[in-house]
Formats: structure tokens, C-alpha cells, sequence
């Protein structure tokens, strides 16, 4: 009985505490970048805001990318719950063997590259092609880490080696599982996408990130969102509808007036202003500055 | 007269009736269904047969020598029948998979011809696998590589075809000419060339000729199993072939080179050295790694198929190769899970890889392409055979629920089990192998991750994948027997590995099953229920969800040539391992003399395998020189030949007396 209260507590922690790996990373992130970064709980606040928004889905995907999200959350959630962290039991402990959890995991990402190639965005499919070669090239090091350690307990089950290892010398097992923890170690960096292996900050990685050119606040206090443009491409009004969406919403959220402005190259040279007010004046009333939504 | 006996006996007697009903098909339409239902029925008595052989145990004879010049007896032990039922199983859905495939892709006279040689080509198979006689067995290997090889002329005529056929046909006789070689060297110690006597000599064998009918034997087995470097045939072959027939070939033909060498490594001769069994493992291991890596270049998806074949056969070489270790260093455990782990492969290769040539059929008649690049979308448009499909894709990626895990899981734990022989060699070989076995799998799952992906999801890449429509049922209903046995076997090991450790123990006696194999039957069904039941109760919970258009980085909206191809796909993995690939680019620019104002440019990307080029190129020069070497003693000059009678006797008698 105890033991089942102590497997479910583990089992909790271990699941439940994953968020706040990632606020860890973001924090110590921050602090060689010195800057002040954000709460520790911000990530839970995240996954509490998006399970409660709804699912997008774009029109032409199948069933198969609403399930793919779902089949790698279980399959996550159960080889969790097969491996021993802080006891040297597991909740699924009796199904804890090494081969069934690595290949567990590839269940999920497999699904989770096909969901990505479902939604037929080039940007989902190079992060579908990306993941498949590093899962593809780190499953080899992961299964021969892990051979090793099990060659050694004569045991496939990670609770029964987890179990083994602690009643052995320190000494006699060191050498064989610290290459081995090194081995995992670097499978882990790649597999979670972390550098050098992967850049989770790269802006491709950040499709819906919008930079303006430049920022601006007048006397008035009116914040302005500037964009400079010299030819109008066939992406330009959908940028002005996003960013005239945005500033109507962070005006009404934050009380502050937000505007956007674009400035074409065209309405530069007929204008010639020599002050940013003489733009924004001119904003509503000459038709070469207007924004057309 | 036995029930399983008169079975079999129908069983083999209607194959040679088709004929007549192919060719009352052809006279008289109305009449045209007769003969493929017979085949169904021929295929399900074959099951009826085993599962009848297997339940009772008893074990059915033919013995036709009395009518033949040559010793030709048939039966069914415990191995013959596994092979058997693997044969009928996957024919019966082959055959339902080709009545509306063959119609609607075949006129009349080509329906009539297929209808003849199919179940011809069922029944080779059937031989091969149920012979117990030298003879029985090489008249149905060959008779397997003529029907094939006609069911393929069938589809259709052009010189790159014939040239293929032709390397085909060359390949298929010089590995029965090895076969044959190999029963023949028997002939010495036995009196006969009948299965029992050839066991009866094996025991006592002299070790040279030991050595070398086991290195012929694995020679002409591996030809047809298209192992590298003698796959050269497979990926030429297989996507030629109307493609119910390359699926009963990469399922089923391939199976029985697999089921040769099983024989003859573990029936025929029973003192194997450990060397026998490296040397399968690295073949296998070559096989495997190359095979999926070729195959992760492929676009059109029959050759990748075909390719993946080259490397399931691999993973098939590595079971065997572990078991022969074993069975060297006399640790009959070990042997049995080894050997169970090969033949499960086998198995599970003939379930998904037939679903999957099928379901390439199914694509081809909607879309009638095969090229990856310009499919997409398909499982929204054939959603019966893409969910069939899909399965297979997870069973051979080696995902666990789906049964392609079961025999890698085997295949792991006899190398696993490697560490524990007394042999250092052993010792290292084996456990570092299932770190080959791992990259094979992350690369096969990152291959049919890509298949999958590029054809069935997403949106069309072109006109036809646009338009199409699910197959006649009777092609998805196929597709889906097979997918259906694929996920019960993944989530209900015990169905695969209960009949297969009774086949491993009746070929290596010893007393205990390895505990090895109740682990995964004892586990995988708690594990599957947790899996889908929380799937499911999470796909339960009702959710909002909103229709919306992806970011299309400020465009109106995705086209769909902003995909990913499956090209595109493969290019990490290609750039990862492009020593393996050699791929020849050439970029042409028009005109020469105006670089910088090209007129046009074309790129054109050709990738070789290179054993072509650095093993047969030299080998086919080599012959051709000895040839015309021999060829200067054909003068025409009639006293030249005088005096080569003259200088033949004379050394014969010299023989003769040296002898004496």
C-alpha cells in the first residue's frame, strides 16, 4: 500500500514538476544573458491558458493531426510513469523494460512528425524532417547507454537495474554507467532540442514573432508601431491588418493609446515631413498614409 | 486417408486447373470471377491445411516418386507449415486485393494471363516451402522464378524492362545453380537426396564440404533473399510488377530463401561454426543499414519498398546470425529466442510489407502515380486503405501496439543475451549489433514517417492526388485484414510467439523456452490497454475547436508547393550520410560561352549505388576477358582439335593411373 502511495507521489512530482525544468533553463538563460527573466511559474500559466483556448485546426488536415498531440502526451505520460526517479519502484515498474521505453517515446514523436506534416506548413515540415534525424541518429547511443547498463544488472527492467546498481559498490559500477550517463546526457540535449544540437530560440522556430521596424511614443503619449515600406509585396496588407488588430487590442488591454503607422518610401519623398508629428497629423488625412484593412 | 492429407493433396491440385478457368474467363466474361475465387478458396484451404497439420500434429505426406524419375515427396513439419500458412495466409489477401485490382488495370488477354500464372507462381511457392526432397525443392524454386518472371512480362514491354527481367532471371539461376550445388555436395556421404537422408547425413559430413555447402547455401539463398550486395535484382524487379504480385514477392518469395536457410543452417547441418554465424550477422547488418538508408532516398514509393525489403531482410540475417552464434557456442536458449526472433520477423514482414505493396497499389490505381512528390492528402480521399496503411507504416518503423516491435524487441534481446558467451569476440559483436539494430530502426522510422507524411497528410502536391478516390472494397477489406492481424499481434504477442517458439524448439531441441519470450506477452496488453484507453478517454473529452488557416508567413494562403517534399524530407538524413549515396549532380548551364546569362539552367541529381559500378562492373569485365582468352583456342582448324581430344585423353589416363 505504501508503496503504491509512494510510486503515485513519485509518479506525480516527476510529471508535475516537468514545467518547471523548462522556467529553470529560461531562468538561468536569463541570468548569463543578464537580464531579469520571467516567473518560475509562468510556465504553468501558459498551459493553463492554452488547454483552455480552443484547438486550431487547419481546414485540410485530417483526423490524424488532433491525434497526434494526444498519442504523444500518453505515450510520454506512461513511459514516465515506467521509470524509477527518486524510489527504486515505478508505477508501471512491472513493464519498465529498457527496449518497450525507448521505443515508447519514438511511438509519440512518430505521430507527432506525422501531425506536423499534416498541416502542410513547409515550417511544420522541416521541424518534422529535423526531429526524425535526430531521433533517427540519437536512438543508437540512447540503446547502446543503455545496453550497457543492463548487460551489467542482467536485466531489462529498469527497476530491477535501478534496484541492482544501488546495492553495489559505487566504485565497481562507476566507470561503465558515468560514460553511459554521458552518453544520455548528450541524447537528452538533442532530443529535447536544445543547443548546439537545435536552437529553440531561432526565429524560423518563432513563426507568429512580428518585430516592427520601430517603436515611437509622442508627446501625447501615444505609442506608435512603425513600419517602413519600400515596395508593397503581396504579404503587406495582411502585416497591416495583423498590426492594426494588434494595437486596437493592446489599446483597449492596457488603457494606452497604440497606433500603427506605415511609412512608404512613395509618401516620404512626396511629403517630405521633418518632424514624426508632421506624420502622424497626416496619418488620417492624406491617402498615401492611409491604411487600407 | 488423413483429412490434412487429402487437404493438401486438394490444395496442390487446383493451381494446375486454373488455366482452363483463366482461359473460359477470357472466352466468356460472364464466367471471369470463376477462377480468381478458386484461387481464394485454393489460398484458405492452404490455412485450413496448417492450422488442421497443426492442431492434430499430424503431418501429411505426398509421395509422388513412383511417377516421377526423381525422388518428389511433400509433407509438413512443424517448419514447412509456419511457412505454409504464411504463404496462404498472405496469397488469400493478396487474391482478394487483385480480383478488382487485375480488372481494372488489365485487358482481357493480360487478366486471362495473370490468372494463369498467379496461382501457378502460389503454387511454386507452396512447393518450396513444403518440399522433403532435393528434387521437389528446386523444381518449385525454379518454377518461382518463372512465373514470377512472366507475371512481371505480363505488365508490360520496354528495353529497360527486359533489360531488368534479364538481370533478374541471371541472378535468380545463378543462385539455384549455388542451391543445387549445395544439395549435391550431400551426395557423397548420403544415399539419397531425400530430406531424412540428407539429415541422416549431416551428422557425419567431412568438415570442408560442410563448410562449403553451408557457404553455397547461403550464397544462393541470400541471392533470393536479396541480401547486399546480391539485392541488385530487387530493386529493379519488385516496382516493375503489377503490384499484388510485388507484394506476394517481397512478403512471401523473399520469405522462402529465409526458410531455406533456416533448413539448411539449422536442419542440415547441425555442428555450425561460430564464423557462419558472424558472417550472416554482418550481412544482415550491411543489408539492414543500406537498405534503409537507400530507401530513405527513394521517391517513388514501390522502389523504396523494395528497399526496405533489402533491409528487413537484414534485420531477419541478424536474428539468424545471433541464433547460429548460439547454436556454435551451444547455448540452445540463446538459439531458440534468436531464432524466434528471426522467423517473428519473418512473419511480421510478410504481414506489413504486403499491406504496404498493396496499399501502393491502392494509391497507384486512384492517383496512377507512385511519385512521393506528387501525392498527398490521400487519407482524407481513401481514408479505408490510408488507416490500413498507417499501421503498417507504425508495425515496420518497429513502434510498439504494432507487431513489427515484437521481433525487434526479440531481436534486441538475443543481443542482449550475446554477453553472456564465452567468448569475447561474442561478447563485443553481439551487444554493440543492437546499436546497428537501433539506428536501423530510428532510420526506418524516419523513413515511413516520411511516406506517410508526403502522401496520406497534408494537401495534394498534384492534380491526381487531388481527384482520388477510395479503391473497390475489396481493396481496402485486404488491406485491412492484414492491418487488423498486423495491431493484434502488436498488442497480443502470445498469437506470434506461442506457434513460433513450438517451430524454434522442434528445430533446436532443448527443454526450456527462454523466459524472454513470456515477458512481452505478459506486458504488452496491460501496456497497449493504458495506451489506448488514455487516448482514448483524452480524445473524449470534448473540446472547442476552431477551422483555421495556418500562417503562411503573410501570404493569402499555403500552397501546396510550400510543402515539404519527401525529398525535401530526406535531405538532412541524405546530407547526414551522403558518403553512402554518392549522389552525381549535374548542373548544366546554357549556353557554355554565357555564364552569367544562362539561357537556361537544368540540374539534374542521379543517385548510383555503387556496387554496380566497383563489384559487378569488374566482375562481368573479368569473365568477358577470360572469355576471349578461351576463345583463342577455337581456331576451326579441325587437326587443332584432334590434338585436344589427344591431350585429354592422355591426361585422363594419367589421372586414372596417378589414382590407381
Amino acid at each position: 500500500m505504501t508503496t503504491i502511495a509512494v510510486n503515485v507521489l513519485q509518479y506525480l512530482v516527476l510529471v508535475l514538476s516537468a514545467p518547471l525544468l523548462r522556467a529553470l533553463i529560461a531562468r538561468i538563460k536569463a541570468t548569463i544573458q543578464r537580464r531579469q527573466g520571467s516567473n518560475l511559474w509562468r510556465p504553468y500559466a501558459d498551459l493553463l491558458k492554452l488547454f483552455r483556448k480552443e484547438d486550431l485546426v487547419p481546414p485540410t488536415a485530417s483526423p490524424l493531426f488532433r491525434l497526434a498531440p494526444t498519442v504523444l502526451t500518453v505515450s510520454t505520460l506512461v513511459t514516465a510513469a515506467m521509470v524509477p526517479t527518486v524510489y527504486q519502484s515505478a508505477l508501471l515498474g512491472f513493464a519498465g523494460d529498457f527496449i518497450v521505453l525507448v521505443y515508447l517515446l519514438a511511438l509519440g514523436r512518430f505521430f507527432m512528425g506525422l501531425g506536423a506534416l499534416d498541416g502542410s506548413s513547409s515550417f511544420a515540415g522541416m521541424g518534422a524532417s529535423r526531429e526524425a534525424m535526430v531521433s533517427a541518429l540519437a536512438e543508437a547511443p540512447l540503446f547502446l547507454g543503455l545496453v550497457a547498463v543492463a548487460i551489467l544488472a542482467r536485466e531489462g527492467n529498469i527497476v530491477e537495474i535501478a534496484r541492482w546498481t544501488l546495492t553495489q559498490n559505487f566504485f565497481d559500477v562507476s566507470a561503465v554507467h558515468a560514460v553511459a550517463f554521458v552518453a544520455l546526457a548528450i541524447v537528452a540535449i538533442a532530443e529535447t532540442g536544445r543547443m548546439p544540437v537545435d536552437n529553440p530560440t531561432d526565429p524560423a522556430m518563432n513563426l507568429r514573432s512580428y518585430y516592427p521596424d520601430f517603436i515611437a511614443m509622442d508627446e501625447k503619449g501615444t505609442r506608435w508601431i512603425l513600419e517602413t515600406k519600400g515596395a508593397e509585396t503581396g504579404d503587406v496588407p495582411y502585416k497591416d491588418a495583423a498590426a492594426t488588430q494588434w494595437c486596437e487590442n493592446a489599446t483597449a488591454l492596457t488603457g494606452k493609446k497604440w497606433m500603427y503607422l506605415k511609412v512608404q518610401q512613395k509618401a516620404f519623398e512626396t511629403l517630405q515631413p521633418t518632424k514624426f508629428a508632421h506624420l502622424t497629423a497626416l496619418r488620417n488625412s492624406a491617402p498615401i498614409l492611409k491604411v487600407n484593412v | 486417408m488423413q483429412l490434412t492429407r487429402l487437404l493438401l493433396n486438394l490444395h496442390l491440385a487446383i493451381p494446375v486447373a486454373m488455366p482452363l478457368l483463366a482461359l473460359l474467363g477470357w472466352r466468356y466474361p460472364r464466367f471471369r470471377r470463376l477462377g480468381p475465387i478458386l484461387l481464394l478458396v485454393f489460398t484458405l484451404v492452404g490455412v485450413v491445411t496448417t492450422v488442421l497439420s497443426w492442431r492434430t500434429g499430424q503431418s501429411p505426406v505426398i509421395d509422388l516418386s513412383r511417377i516421377l524419375p526423381f525422388p518428389f515427396i511433400l509433407t509438413l513439419d512443424r517448419l514447412s507449415s509456419l511457412f505454409l500458412f504464411l504463404v496462404s495466409a498472405v496469397s488469400a489477401a493478396t487474391t482478394l486485393f487483385s480480383i478488382p485490382y487485375v480488372e481494372r488495370h488489365y485487358s482481357a488477354g493480360r487478366q486471362a494471363w495473370i490468372w494463369t500464372f498467379l496461382p501457378l507462381f502460389i503454387l511454386s511457392m507452396v512447393l518450396v516451402v513444403t518440399a522433403a526432397s532435393a528434387f521437389a525443392f528446386l523444381f518449385g524454386w525454379e518454377l518461382m522464378t518463372v512465373f514470377s518472371a512472366a507475371l512481371v512480362a505480363v505488365d508490360g514491354d520496354s528495353p529497360e524492362r527486359r533489360h531488368n527481367l534479364l538481370i533478374y532471371l541471371l541472378m535468380m539461376h545463378a543462385g539455384a545453380a549455388a542451391v543445387a550445388a549445395s544439395f549435391f555436395l550431400y551426395l557423397p556421404s548420403a544415399h539419397g537426396l531425400t530430406f531424412a537422408e540428407i539429415r541422416a547425413a549431416g551428422a557425419n559430413l567431412p568438415g570442408h564440404s560442410a563448410i562449403a555447402i553451408y557457404l553455397l547455401a547461403l550464397l544462393g539463398f541470400s541471392t533470393k533473399a536479396g541480401v547486399i550486395p546480391v539485392h541488385l535484382w530487387l530493386p529493379r524487379t519488385h516496382p516493375i510488377a503489377p503490384s499484388p504480385v510485388s507484394a506476394l514477392m517481397s512478403a512471401v518469395m523473399l520469405k522462402t530463401a529465409v526458410y531455406g536457410l533456416v533448413r539448411f543452417g539449422f536442419d542440415f547441418l547441425p555442428h555450425p561454426a561460430a564464423w557462419w554465424g558472424y558472417l550472416v550477422l554482418l550481412a544482415g547488418m550491411v543489408s539492414s543499414v543500406l537498405g534503409i538508408l537507400y530507401a530513405l532516398g527513394e521517391r517513388d514509393i514501390k522502389r523504396l519498398l523494395a528497399y526496405s525489403s533489402v533491409e528487413n531482410i537484414g534485420i531477419i540475417y541478424l536474428g539468424l546470425g545471433a541464433a547460429l552464434i548460439f547454436r556454435a557456442y551451444e547455448a540452445p536458449v540463446w538459439a531458440i529466442l534468436a531464432l524466434v526472433a528471426a522467423l517473428g520477423h519473418t512473419v511480421d514482414h510478410a504481414l506489413f510489407k504486403s499491406l504496404l505493396f498493396m496499399g501502393a497499389g491502392s494509391v497507384s490505381a486512384a492517383t496512377h502515380t507512385l511519385n512521393l512528390d506528387e501525392l498527398g492528402g490521400l487519407l482524407s480521399r481513401m481514408p479505408y486503405t490510408g488507416t490500413s496503411l498507417l499501421v503498417a507504416c507504425c508495425s515496420i518503423a518497429g513502434l510498439p501496439l504494432f507487431n513489427g516491435f515484437i521481433s525487434e524487441w526479440l531481436t534486441f534481446r538475443s543481443f542482449l543475451a550475446g554477453a553472456t558467451l564465452p567468448s569475447t569476440l561474442a561478447q563485443i559483436v553481439l551487444p554493440l549489433s543492437a546499436g546497428g539494430l537501433a539506428l536501423v530502426g530510428g532510420l526506418s522510422a524516419a523513413c515511413f514517417m516520411g511516406l506517410f507524411g508526403t502522401a496520406f497528410l497534408g494537401r495534394p502536391r498534384g492534380v491526381e492526388a487531388k481527384s482520388a478516390v477510395e479503391a473497390p472494397w475489396a481493396m481496402p477489406f485486404a488491406t485491412g485484414v492484414l492491418a487488423l492481424a498486423c495491431a493484434s499481434v502488436g498488442v497480443y504477442p502470445a498469437l506470434l510467439l506461442r506457434p513460433l517458439s513450438l517451430v524454434a524448439n522442434s528445430l533446436i531441441p532443448y527443454a526450456n523456452a527462454p523466459q524472454e519470450l513470456s515477458v512481452l506477452p505478459r506486458l504488452l496488453p496491460i501496456l497497449s490497454l493504458c495506451v489506448l484507453g488514455a487516448v482514448l478517454i483524452a480524445l473524449a473529452i470534448p473540446r472547442v475547436i476552431r477551422v483555421t488557416a495556418i500562417w503562411a508567413c503573410g501570404l493569402p494562403q499555403i500552397s501546396p508547393r510550400m510543402e515539404y517534399t519527401a525529398t525535401a524530407f530526406s535531405k538532412p538524413l541524405r546530407s547526414v550520410f551522403a558518403t553512402v549515396y554518392k549522389a552525381d549532380r549535374k548542373i548544366e548551364v546554357l549556353p557554355a560561352d554565357q555564364p552569367y546569362f544562362p539561357v537556361t539552367v537544368s540540374y539534374r541529381s542521379v543517385r548510383t549505388t555503387s556496387f554496380e559500378r566497383s563489384l559487378y562492373r569488374p566482375a562481368v569485365d573479368a569473365i568477358v576477358a577470360a572469355a576471349n582468352q578461351i576463345r583463342r583456342l577455337h581456331t576451326g582448324n579441325v587437326q587443332m582439335y584432334l590434338l585436344y581430344i589427344f591431350l585429354t585423353l592422355v591426361s585422363l589416363l594419367v589421372v586414372v593411373k596417378a589414382l590407381r
